[in-house]
């Protein structure tokens, strides 16, 4: 199935990636040949087939609900672009 | 007119009375200065895995019984991608299509 | 050579210091870097603070472990606290991270020193290491080729000895197909052998930390020391990690190893394929029993990749968004949309944007089922597959990669070329099974890899092959000259 700069310019949107339209065009050519080379998948019947998320069956871990306060909110605020005493601030959200 | 039928759903949100966040060991201390209870998890550092709260599965199982849900004995969770500030991973874990409690 | 277990000999009978090691190693990797460009960070003081630190311990023999002293560089995918680690991407050029991976805390530990951090594709995205924002490695056996990728600089850093060993991670071939070649040994475990806590998430369900090294011994013994459960990590197994370096010389004398026929067929350099025959044969003379098997999904195992993997990381990587760490570009930006739209354009290169777009794709609303839902039911297949051929054999062996290093620019105009240079090792991430890639003999001086695929959590076994095998060939013992001069 054909990818068109189109489609592109939704999904990009959608991922958060501005695309200038010749990249448009091309990530929909490279994209376009990449789903078509997958559709080879449909030559397989697999409706009786469970589909595997995780390779490795196992019943996720999970823990105790025993607090334990992380050190590292100095380093973590440290790595923020633009910051506010303690806060991580960013453009307006509602233009 | 056309005669129509309201329909509504309710998305109900209940905070859990559990010491630690649902994904990390923080504490969940009402009234801490922001950004002080916080890891490299519950920020979405690149790399932090999450490692699910017992205690919040099982407050949702007793919420599921009061509601008389059916409790999956298999459960998953799944992304719900979007972008937004106090998203820091870019999506939600949540449930989808086989969640902990339904039919209730 | 400079292994791990012959350096810690070294070290523990006091014959050089971790100080000395660790100032050599940074000589030499001021000497080739510049050349190869392996790293991209390299942890000078931390480096000699270490060896320092591993020095006292070994005066004082303190609990020591093979690795006690001995320098290591890391893949900048693994998050070090305090080294800066990018993952070979301009989004996170300057992020210090604020805790350091659970193999990292590991290596620490058993007292191994950190070199500093090694150049990759951008977020392992990639087979030739042409995808790093900060330049391509080279080949040590030749600098016109690609090292392999996405762990084209530990492999380089290694096959040059610019350091001990190294990890590496691998989520369709990342660790192997480099190994192969730069001519070192390569181990990806099984899914869940080793945690994956502070190992920045390419596809989650693929992805995996392992040994880079000069030879089996060393891939045995560094895998021992990272190995096992960890609460940090919910997908890491909770079973006991056996002892892989009293298992090693065991031999091979009555193992069944499967040749699967399907992985001789189609873009398989003859001469590679000569290589493996040849491999093949001295695993007989070992006393091995050797026979042809069938893995008859084989052929999809890389559309099924194409579209799981993309998948996943294009949730993966919506955390990088300008909020809290890493890159934040259009500044000034009015809204915050355009914020992220900045950010994530100009930090994403051209790889990983296409990933993304992909992933997106497949995900998005009335695709899932065609595309993802139908991939994880294939996925199903291949794992079906080897677990049947399993019933008959001990391990699997094939070519790691179809061909030897190629040639920068051979294969990036288009990416299912690329894609298609890991058509041996993916298979493995998507049945989560261990592959170990060994060096196996040259192709025109350049270095050719033999893969070895085995029953989940029998790393032992293949590691036992590949250490028959290293043993009766001389192929580990060569090392490449280019311009590279050995130190003292
Ligand atoms: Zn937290």
């Amino acid at each position: 199935m054909a990818i068109t700069a189109e489609d592109i310019r939704y999904i990009a949107e959608l991922a958060r990636l501005h695309l200038a339209p010749e990249e448009a065009a091309r990530y929909a050519e490279h994209a376009g040949r990449i789903v078509e080379y997958v559709a080879q998948l449909n030559r397989l019947a697999t409706a009786s087939v469970e589909p595997t998320a995780h390779a490795v069956e196992a019943a996720g871990f999970s823990r105790e609900d025993l607090p334990r306060p992380s050190d590292a909110a100095a380093a973590i605020l440290a790595n923020a672009p633009a910051r506010d005493g303690d806060l991580f601030t960013v453009p307006k959200v509602l233009g | 007119m056309k005669p129509y039928e309201p329909v509504i759903g309710l998305e109900v949100h209940a905070q859990l009375l559990t010491q630690t966040k649902i994904f990390c060991e923080c504490p969940t201390a009402f009234g801490a200065p922001p950004n002080n209870q916080i890891c490299p998890v519950c920020t979405g550092q690149p790399g932090a895995l999450p490692v699910l709260n017992r205690t919040a599965v099982e407050y949702a199982i007793r919420a599921g019984l009061a509601l008389n849900c059916r409790i999956a004995a298999t459960s998953v969770f799944a992304r719900k991608n979007y972008f937004y500030p106090d998203l820091p991973k870019g999506y939600q874990i949540s449930q989808y299509d086989r969640p902990l409690c339904q039919e209730g | 050579m400079k292994t791990i277990h012959a350096l810690a000999k070294r070290l523990q009978a006091g014959e050089v210091t971790s100080a000395a090691l660790t100032e050599q190693y940074l000589a030499r990797i001021a000497e080739l870097n510049p050349a190869l460009n392996a790293y991209l960070t390299v942890a000078g003081d931390l480096a000699m603070a270490d060896a320092r630190t591993a020095d006292d311990r070994l005066r004082r023999r303190a609990d020591l472990t093979p690795l006690t002293g001995v320098p290591i560089a890391i893949k900048d995918v693994i998050v070090t606290k305090g080294i800066r680690t990018t993952c070979g991407s301009k989004i996170l050029a300057d992020y210090l991270p604020p805790y350091d991976a659970t193999v990292i805390a590991r290596l620490r530990a058993a007292g191994a020193v950190i070199l500093g951090k090694c150049n990759m594709d951008e977020f392992a995205m990639g087979s030739s290491n042409e995808h790093s924002a900060f330049g391509p490695v080279k080949n040590p056996w030749d600098t016109s080729r690609i090292p392999g990728g996405s762990s084209g600089g530990p492999a380089a850093a290694v096959a040059a000895d610019c350091c001990a060993a190294a990890l590496g991670s691998d989520t369709g071939g990342s660790i192997r197909q480099p190994a192969s070649h730069c001519g070192i040994v390569g181990c990806k475990p099984t899914y869940g052998r080793v945690s994956r806590y502070g190992l920045v998430a390419f596809a989650s369900s693929l992805d995996q930390i392992g040994p880079m090294t000069k030879d089996v011994r060393d891939a045995a013994l560094l895998l021992e020391a990272i190995a096992g459960f960890d609460p940090n990590d919910s997908t890491a197994l909770n079973v006991p990690v056996p002892s892989y370096q009293t298992e090693l010389e065991r031999g091979v004398r009555g193992l069944k190893i499967g040749v699967p026929k399907e992985y001789f067929v189609g873009g398989l350099d003859p001469e590679v394929a000569a290589c493996i025959r040849s491999a093949i044969d001295t695993m007989k003379a070992l006393g091995a029993e050797v026979s042809d098997i069938s893995l008859p999904h084989t052929e999809y195992a890389v559309p099924c990749y194409y579209i799981i993997a993309p998948a996943e990381a294009s949730a993966n990587l919506a955390r990088y968004d300008g909020v809290r760490f890493g890159l934040r570009a259009g500044n000034g930006a009015v809204s915050l949309k355009a914020m992220y739209g900045a950010t994530r354009t100009d930090g994403f290169g051209p790889e990983v944007t296409l990933r993304i777009l992909l992933g997106t794709y497949v995900l998005s609303s009335g695709y899932y089922d065609a595309y993802y839902r139908k991939a994880q039911q294939v996925r199903t297949l291949i794992k079906q597959d080897f677990l049947t051929a399993f019933n008959a054999v001990d391990a699997i062996l094939t070519p790691t990669a179809p061909t030897t290093a190629f040639r920068f620019g051979e294969k990036t105009a288009d990416p299912l070329q690329m894609y298609l240079s890991d058509i041996y090792t993916i298979s493995c991430n998507l049945a989560g099974l261990p592959g170990v890639s060994i060096p196996c003999g040259f192709v025109n001086r350049l270095p050719v890899g033999l893969q070895l695929i085995g029953r989940p959590l029998d790393e032992a076994t293949l590691l036992r092959i590949a250490y028959a095998y290293e043993q009766a060939t001389p192929w580990h013992t060569q090392q490449p000259e280019a311009g590279i001069s050995q130190p003292s």
